[in-house]
């Protein structure tokens, strides 16, 4: 059986196959069985898990993510109010800071 | 009536993109086969071919509203399988280096399930699975969907993105290698093809 499925790779591609050498093609190269119901299952697992784990993102989203925004919002207004700009001396609240001395401030502290 | 069984496979396509599940089971059915040959001509039969080839289905199953039918359904599914199948030697190659470094045993390259199929049928499987392995990658994509797939060189060109001079030239070299792996490992001999 062996050399006849290596005599049919290596004839398959200059000669048409006949349907039973098709067909034993076929049950060498082929998966369990019930693959299809073993995909669906995953899917369909796949799926729930979706279904289950987006309201529970949406809800957090909802509950904190809203109102950080809001909160960081407020402060935003309340910086510009207070110190009738919106610059990084304002947001620090340290005179003469640059973006450069952040940076260079967190290498060294690693 | 039309029933699903033999409904064309444009009518089971748009009945899946409504959601319904037995329309797209039926494709799966229709096409497990063909992606079969593909994965397990590539990585050989084991759990990792299982994955990837339900990963081609999931895979089609997310872009089908995006399936227009330029090529046959076939040659789409294929194309997904000869790629994911790419990926996953790649995958396989860095785990085996990582497990190099590491001392770890990543285990055989492939195994042969117990499908219920008699002993002589395993050992086919296996024997032909592992002269397949032997071949280099890019050779065993040509051969696979040429030889297992039975796609034309034209077609195989189409899906490999590769011109057709390429295809035919590492299809020859891989008959060779292929009849060379055969002959010296298990002492089969065979007449001149082509």
């Amino acid at each position: 059986m062996g050399k006849k499925i290596y005599d049919l790779l290596l004839r398959a591609p200059d000669t048409a196959l006949s349907d039973a050498e098709k067909r034993q093609m076929e049950e060498t190269f082929r998966f369990k069985p019930f693959f299809s119901a073993r995909l669906m299952a995953r899917m369909e697992k796949a799926y729930r898990e979706e279904r289950e784990w987006l309201p529970g993102l949406t809800f957090a989203f909802n509950r904190v993510a809203l109102p950080v925004l809001a909160f960081t919002l407020l402060l935003m207004a309340v910086i510009i109010f207070r110190e009738q700009t919106f610059t990084l001396d304002a947001l620090t609240g340290v005179a003469g800071v640059s973006v450069e001395d952040i940076v260079g401030s967190v290498f060294v502290s690693l | 009536m039309l029933t699903l069984a033999t409904a064309p496979d444009t009518e089971l396509i748009a009945r899946s993109r409504t959601g319904d599940h037995t329309a797209f089971r039926m494709l799966v059915e229709r096409y497990e086969s063909q992606v079969a040959g593909t994965v397990i001509g590539m990585l050989g039969n084991g759990e990792e071919a299982e994955d990837v080839g339900q990963e081609v289905f999931i895979r089609f199953y997310r872009s089908i509203e995006n399936f227009r039918g330029d090529s046959s359904l076939g040659t789409y599914l294929t194309r997904i399988a000869i790629n994911l199948s790419l990926n996953a030697l790649k995958k396989r190659k860095r785990k085996q280096l990582f497990g190099f470094f590491t001392g770890e045993n990543n285990g055989p390259e492939f195994q042969v399930p117990d499908n219920g199929q008699t002993r002589e049928h395993q050992e086919t499987q296996e024997l032909v699975q592992k002269a397949l392995l032997g071949l280099e990658k890019d050779f065993r994509a040509v051969l696979v969907l040429r030889m297992i797939d039975g796609y034309s060189s034209k077609e195989t060109a189409e899906i490999l993105n590769l011109p057709m001079g390429t295809v035919l030239s590492r299809l020859s070299r891989a008959q060779k290698k292929l009849k060379e792996i055969l002959e010296n490992t298990y002492g089969y001999h065979f007449h001149e093809v082509g």
